[in-house]
């Protein structure tokens, strides 16, 4: 089924309950490749041209689920959204980006999947769209199962809002290249609130928040001038936001074992502990 | 499920098309096309790379029913028979970039892409437009060379044309 609107979608998805919706396909069809899915029918929504854009709406931009990763890499969307475009190139190789949507970032909720930190620092909102209409929904309630997606209802639009403020996302990877996060951090200034807010991905099943650490450094920023901070202030952030992020290692690796769940723990905090720092300093540079 | 579309300029049929089958399958397995590879089925290796209209995609990864009215442009459609091969499959095996082979069809698709919309590529903006592409034999030095051939081939054919 191809379906050319998003009204459209809706109905086929009411009229046959056990169809998959596929949008870019790179992560359901890498599903179905390895045996895990064998869908009975699927719906393609690459057909959905109200989907494939965006627009400005009141201070927001409404995002179309179907945005490719290579689209919203482009200067144009990255002027506006900077970590967002940032996340997506890095998201994949050039491949995989040109077929992969932010729809499907979302929906398949792939805990290294990059645009979601983005998204929750953002507080960004979704809109469900189902045979009673559409609601929204923020997007970490989506994510955490706070308020999860209905039987029969679709993604169809993410609306972020435009803080015209510097925005930064940072990502660890075991290799030069494209690949799956280790941990993966973003950060966006918000100066009409004065507020600095922050997530990490990857180390959790869902982006985590360090919320008292975004309070704490927002008060050490001089918002009025030219939004400096002390570099001892800065890497207390860092290793605020790890600690917050990444659980207590152990005490130490039991004997003979090197490399253990107390090293790797140590170390995935000092990542997310440098990378909310890098990404503080150059938001605020 | 049938799906009729465009491959390689020309107008193709599949019949009785299984709904999570990809379309590097009916490529490969309905329509005669085997010159795109199938490796990972996950991706990560761009093997079985083509172009769905005008964007090179891992075919493993597209839903074969998302292809119907659309086109697609697969190793086999870049060489002409009036003109022979294209002048990145040329630089491939000038420069001696072609160890096993499996890669290639994929890299061919990849570099075309690239070398049309950048006729200059930096070395970064080759690896990254490569970054998806495995090649476990030439250790990509050689493919870095062809590319590098391809770009300064199709630079001096365009302004001689210019000329």
């Amino acid at each position: 089924m191809l379906p050319a609107s998003l009204d459209e979608a809706v109905t086929a998805l009411a009229a046959s309950p056990a169809a998959v919706p596929v949008a870019g396909g790179t992560d359901l069809m890498g599903a179905v490749n390895a045996g895990l899915l064998r869908p009975m029918a699927l719906i393609g929504l690459g057909r959905i041209n109200e989907l494939r854009g965006w627009q400005y709406q009141d201070g927001t931009a409404q995002l179309g689920a179907g945005l490719t990763h290579a689209r919203m890499g482009r200067p144009d969307f990255a002027a506006l959204m900077p970590a967002l475009a940032e996340a997506a190139r890095s998201a994949g190789p050039p491949q995989v980006r040109n077929a992969g949507t932010l729809g499907g970032n979302i929906v398949t909720a792939d805990p290294a999947g990059d645009t979601l930190p983005v998204l929750a620092a953002l507080e960004a909102t979704v809109t469900l769209v189902g045979p009673e209409g559409g609601r929204e929904v923020p997007v970490s309630h989506l994510l955490t199962g706070l308020d999860p997606m209905r039987g029969g209802e679709l993604l169809g639009y993410v609306r972020v809002p435009l803080l015209h403020a510097p925005q930064v996302f940072l990502k660890a990877t075991g290799r030069t290249g494209p690949s799956r996060a280790a941990a993966s951090v973003a950060l966006v200034l918000d100066p009409a609130r004065r507020a600095v807010r922050c997530a990490v991905g990857a180390v959790a099943p869902v982006p985590l928040r360090p919320l008292e650490a975004e309070q704490w450094v927002s008060g050490c920023i001089d918002w009025d001038g030219d939004r400096a901070i002390d570099p001892a202030a800065a890497a207390a952030f860092g290793e605020y936001v790890a600690a917050a992020c990444v659980p207590e290692p152990p005490q130490a690796d039991p004997e003979g074992l090197e490399g253990g769940p107390a090293a790797a723990a140590v170390r995935l905090r000092r990542t997310v502990s440098v990378l909310a720092r890098r990404a503080l300093g150059r938001a605020l540079k | 499920m049938r799906v009729t579309f465009n491959a390689n300029g020309r107008p193709v049929e599949a019949d009785d098309v299984w709904e999570g089958e990809s379309l590097l399958f009916m490529l490969r397995e309905r329509l005669g096309l085997p010159g795109s590879k199938n490796a990972c089925e996950q991706g990560e290796c761009g093997s079985c790379t083509v172009y769905l209209d005008g964007a090179p995609v891992c075919s493993c990864l597209v839903a074969a029913g998302q292809v119907q009215d659309r086109e697609v442009r697969t190793v086999e459609g870049l060489a002409d028979d009036e003109s022979g091969l294209d002048p990145v499959q040329q630089a491939f095996i000038d420069a001696g970039a072609v160890q096993c082979g499996f890669c290639t069809p994929g890299l061919l698709v990849q570099t075309h892409d690239l070398l049309e919309r950048e006729p200059q590529p930096s070395d970064s903006d080759i690896r990254e437009a490569l970054s998806g592409n495995l090649c476990r034999c030439t250790g990509y030095e050689k493919i870095m060379d062809a590319v590098r051939l391809a770009s300064a081939r199709k630079c001096s054919d365009a302004s001689e044309v210019s000329q």
